[in-house]
């Protein structure tokens, strides 16, 4: 297909699927209605189960299987990505170079790392309660580990972070949400039924399951960050041609 | 608790008519009813623009970049069906139960596993891309012809 | 431990097989992690299997994840059906891996580095993708397992990172199926604004109650959903990626994408319309049959014509698939138990079969290196064994019964029509006959041997006037395209470039060096995979179970009781059997694929390719701009069809 062939292709389908949007959007209920028979529901069932944030009780309790699947797919998209930006057999590591870094922003992102590392952190644990949770948390927490490269240099987060030991956290992750679920299987309940003492709503022990679940998110979260970024930082850092020139 | 207002819920869909009650509604007669329909076109526009720009794009990464654009019309349209006027987050941490009407918990959830989702694709594309430009010397698609006819 | 209780374990298991394997990587051997995948892959096929016999004649276990059961009709959590189909599958799906663990025993001798259990953990992943679609009640849960198994695929496509064309067949992959699960949401979407629903039962059950009947909304959604949908069944036109996918990935994911992976993109279309739209609310049969009929049959013709076109190995099955792809919607079409019966059959028989078929051009791939039907003519004959498998395969492909694809093909003819039959025979010999040809010509060496040695034609200045080139990686380029003797190919430009075509020479072999004899893992995994094509037409056992899993998936009432807590068992149909009639025709088309085989060396030994079908090859151009715009143009078309 040559591209004005392709355009005309792709002009006609994009008028065609616009026309079937306009027809169904036309007959969608009203914007802002109040009908929202699932989410009502959704919201009866989290105050049930003494969770203050509704939409951890619908990941991490109500929907949780849909959470596996998700965890699962981080977990895989991970795995791939180390499969796919290994090193190759015409390539070889060359140690990175050191960097020289303002002043100011060294001390800027040494002062912010520790405190985006707490805020990481309480993100995490305040999933039931507060938006958040362990999917936003953990990525915090990896953003903090990842200022040590903007405050140093790529040596210095190396030292912080070992990626195999990340990488052992994000199978132990991905482990424990599923050896969560077969526990409570084993218990004499549904898989990842919510069992455990509900606690007083609104407090950091409360939601039963949840914040346990949320926890190992955060941790499989937090680690495959680490991971991922290492993989496209090697690539960009450390990875030249075997036969290729020290960048 | 909430039961009040689940219970008005269930009292207005058993006296419902009929005809369901988005048959009865004018489509085009009001204009709030087409300022209404934005968030949706908006999603629609997001999709058909996104998929515009993957078919053209000169550049690998500037493709993977087409992809989520075509998928944030995927939250777009979630959160816009979810939504509910006055509603607030359905967190209820700082506000008590029923005392403000919420927008729907659903399509939040669905919408934070559809960016984990987006987010993890998207990595695993831009892996790929960086194979490609390594093996072919390239990211312009226009100069991939080798998997043909 | 109840069998309700037990479902999700199907989907749990392979996912922490595959958690330990990647915690426990670095310490691993690689003897150890394979064993260990194929414990696990084969224990939850075992248990697939159990579940399945524990639920005989009965509508098969449906579990409340978290145990979330709806008190009053609603409810808030994610259904799992453990129906006929759903298990069937399952059980299906976990043959298939175990027989890819076992294949690819000696493969890729260099893991990632610290990841010895790098692929056994990606198979498992897959496989619980696969489990989790076709076990899961939840229109948005069926979305999360598309999508992993979508991520994994992509990486497993990609797994050979040192080959060019495998890292661009696998980003060509990911574009238009992610393309397609947006689309799927989108869908998702709209159904969840007016049902306020995400199971497909309850939905169906919402739209039922709405008495409006199917909509522009409801048709629209159904359009959408069945957009990702079709993307992973390869319908024309969303089928692009998956020659190109195949041509590229190693070969036991061949068999995974080829025997069920694309399949289930079939069943996911039954699924949803029984389940969801099937009723008085969603889209009525007619719109749904003439929708699954014009894509079955513009996919099965595409399929057939495209596949008898080529001579890469991989790509000639690829489009084999394709092809048989669009016969099961095209029997699908018909909308009866007893087509979904045939399918059902066709389908498992076929995944045997195909499996099969790629691990034999595996074992030539790792003999010779290469997988071009050209340049491996005759090199087969001291292959005698996988020659006998890979004729039998295209055998099979034609419709010889005794296989089970045979009797699929039978049972599909019978319940979609005279008209349909004729597609169905003309179809199954063509593919059939491409394969039958390269096994004469390869195994045999039967024909013209190609004129001349062939030269290389380095395309490097074609490709990329300017670019800065790996040196490594140019030499490589070189070899790659030996065998594109039409002599245009000097000419400079896109589309001045002379044949459009992917030759399969100069392919990296999969295991360490090349192998010196078959090796036993790939031709056990081989046989048994041909033989469990062979069993299903053949072991009237099982075709009672296939018979209620049929029943099952197509009754929309039978799946809304089950869902919502009053199983009722739907009107049992009749088992299949063979009939004399679907016999002869199965005969006649064996008989045609062997004519065709017998005449196709003259035909296509030379180096010119038919005239006619040259557009067709330039459509699939491997430019993903193209893919895009068709898969958008076919969107449109799909919505189209539906109004």
């Amino acid at each position: 297909m040559n591209k004005a062939v392709r355009l005309w292709v792709l002009g006609v389908g994009c008028a065609g699927v616009a026309v079937l949007f306009a027809g169904a959007f036309r007959r969608l209920p009203e914007f802002g209605g109040s009908h929202h028979p699932y989410g009502a529901r959704a919201v009866a069932a989290a105050l049930h189960r003494h969770t203050a944030n509704v939409v951890s009780s619908v990941n991490f309790d109500q929907r949780s299987f849909d959470t596996l699947g998700e965890q699962a797919i981080l977990f895989g998209a991970v795995l791939g990505t180390v499969v796919v930006l290994r090193q190759a057999k015409d390539e070889r590591r060359v140690p990175p170079e050191p960097a020289v870094v303002a002043p100011t922003v060294r001390g800027y992102a040494l002062v912010s790392l520790p405190l985006t590392l707490l805020v990481g952190l309480y993100v995490v644990a305040h999933g039931q309660l507060s938006p958040g949770g362990g999917f936003q948390g953990g990525l915090v927490v990896a953003t903090a580990l990842h200022l040590l490269y903007v405050a140093v240099d790529y040596r210095a987060l190396e030292r912080l972070r070992p990626v195999p030991v990340f990488a052992l956290a994000d199978a132990f992750g991905d482990a424990a949400y599923l050896l969560l679920g077969l526990a409570v299987l084993v218990a004499g309940a549904s898989f990842l039924g919510n069992v455990l003492p509900l606690g007083t709503f609104n407090t950091l022990a409360s939601g039963g399951i949840v914040p346990l679940l949320n926890a190992a998110i955060g941790i499989e979260v937090a680690a495959a960050a680490v991971v991922l970024l290492a993989q496209f930082l090697d690539q960009a850092l450390e990875l030249v041609p075997r036969d290729g020139e020290h960048r | 608790m909430n039961g009040r207002r689940t219970e008005r819920g269930r009292i207005r869909r058993r006296e419902r008519p009929a005809q369901p009650p988005y048959a009865q509604r004018p489509l085009f007669h009001r204009e709030t009813r087409t300022v209404n329909l934005l968030p949706f076109f908006c999603a629609g526009w997001l999709f058909l623009v996104g998929c515009y720009a993957l078919a053209t794009s000169r550049n690998l990464i500037h493709a993977v970049g087409a992809l989520a654009v075509c998928q944030s019309s995927t939250y777009v349209l979630l959160l816009a069906v979810g939504y509910r006027s006055g509603g607030t987050a359905p967190v209820f941490s700082d506000v008590p139960p029923g005392a403000r009407p919420v927008v729907d918990p659903v399509v939040q959830a669905l919408t934070l596993t559809d960016v984990v989702v987006g987010a993890t694709v998207t990595a695993l594309l831009l892996a790929l891309v960086v194979q490609i430009a390594k093996r072919h010397g390239t990211v312009d698609p226009d100069e991939l012809r080798e998997l043909r006819g | 431990m109840t069998a309700e209780r037990v479902l999700p374990l199907l989907v749990a298991v392979p996912l922490l097989g595959a958690a330990l394997l990647v915690g426990a990587g670095r310490w691993l051997p690689r003897y150890t992690a394979d064993v260990f995948g194929l414990l696990v892959s084969g224990g939850t096929g075992a248990l697939a299997v159990v579940e399945l016999v524990g639920a005989r004649g009965e509508p098969g276990p449906v579990e409340w994840v978290a145990g979330w059961r709806p008190e009053g009709g609603s409810g808030v959590g994610i259904v799992l059906v453990g129906d006929g189909a759903g298990l069937g599958l399952a059980a299906l799906i976990s043959a298939l891996v175990t027989a890819a663990l076992v294949y690819s025993r000696r493969f890729f001798d260099e893991p990632p580095p610290g990841q010895a259990g790098a692929f056994p953990a990606l198979l498992l992943l897959f496989q619980a993708g696969m489990c989790g679609f076709v076990l899961t009640g939840d229109l948005f849960n069926a979305f999360v397992f598309f999508e992993l198994m979508g991520v994994i695929a992509y990486a497993l496509t990609g797994y050979r990172v040192e080959e060019a064309r495998a890292v661009q067949g696998a980003l060509t992959f990911g574009f238009v199926n992610s393309l397609g699960g947006y689309a799927t949401l989108l869908g998702i979407g709209l159904l969840y604004a007016r049902t306020g629903e995400l199971g497909f039962a309850q939905i169906g059950a919402a739209l039922d109650a709405a008495a409006g009947g199917g909509d522009a909304l409801v048709t629209t959604g159904f359009a959408l959903v069945a957009t990702g949908l079709l993307v992973k069944a390869a319908a024309v036109p969303f089928h692009f990626w998956l020659p190109d996918a195949h041509s590229v990935a190693p070969t036991p994911v061949c068999m995974l994408l080829s025997g069920v992976m694309v399949e289930l993109g079939v069943y996911g279309i039954a699924r949803l319309y029984w389940a969801t739209f099937a009723g008085p609310g969603g889209v009525s049969a007619a719109d749904a049959h003439w929708v699954l009929l014009v894509q079955g049959v513009s996919t099965a013709v595409l399929g057939a014509v495209m596949c008898w076109q080529q001579r890469h190995l991989k790509r000639l099955l690829a489009f084999s698939t394709i092809a048989h792809t669009g016969l099961f919607l095209t029997a699908l079409s018909a909308l009866t138990p007893e087509a979904a019966t045939g399918v059902g059959v066709y389908l498992v028989a076929h995944a045997g079969v195909k499996a099969a078929l790629f691990g034999c051009v595996g074992v030539l791939l790792d003999r010779f290196g290469s997988v071009d039907e050209r340049e491996l003519h005759g090199r087969g004959r001291e292959l005698r064994f996988v020659g006998v498998l890979f004729a039998l395969g295209g055998l099979a492909l034609a419709g010889l019964p005794p296989f089970g694809t045979a009797l699929g093909k039978a049972l599909c003819e019978e319940a979609a029509g005279p008209g349909a039959t004729v597609l169905f025979v003309a179809v199954s010999a063509v593919t059939g006959a491409a394969v039958l040809r390269t096994a004469a010509g390869v195994f045999l060496g039967a024909g013209q041997p190609p004129a001349g040695p062939p030269h290389f034609a380095p395309r490097a200045a074609v490709r990329g006037e300017g670019k800065e080139q790996r040196p490594g990686a140019s030499e490589r380029r070189g070899a790659d395209e030996f065998g594109t003797s039409d002599g245009h190919d000097t000419a400079s430009g896109p589309e001045q470039e002379g044949e459009p075509e992917t030759t399969g020479s100069g392919e990296e072999p999969e295991t360490a060096g090349p192998v010196t004899r078959a090796p036993d893992s790939m031709l056990v995994a081989t046989t048994a995979l041909l033989a469990g094509g062979l069993a299903v037409g053949c072991v009237p056992a099982l075709w009672p179970h296939l018979a209620h899993a049929a029943d099952g998936l197509s009754d929309h009432s039978a799946y809304l009781a089950a869902v919502f807590g009053s199983p009722e068992t739907p009107p049992a149909s009749a088992a299949p059997s063979w009939r004399v009639s679907g016999v002869l025709l199965d005969l006649l088309a064996t008989l045609l694929a062997l004519v065709l085989a017998r005449t196709a060396p003259r035909i296509t030994a030379g180096t010119r390719r038919a005239a006619w079908a040259r557009p067709l090859r330039r459509l699939h151009s491997g430019h993903v701009g193209d893919y895009v715009a068709c898969t958008v143009a076919g969107m449109a078309l799909l919505g189209l069809l539906l109004r």
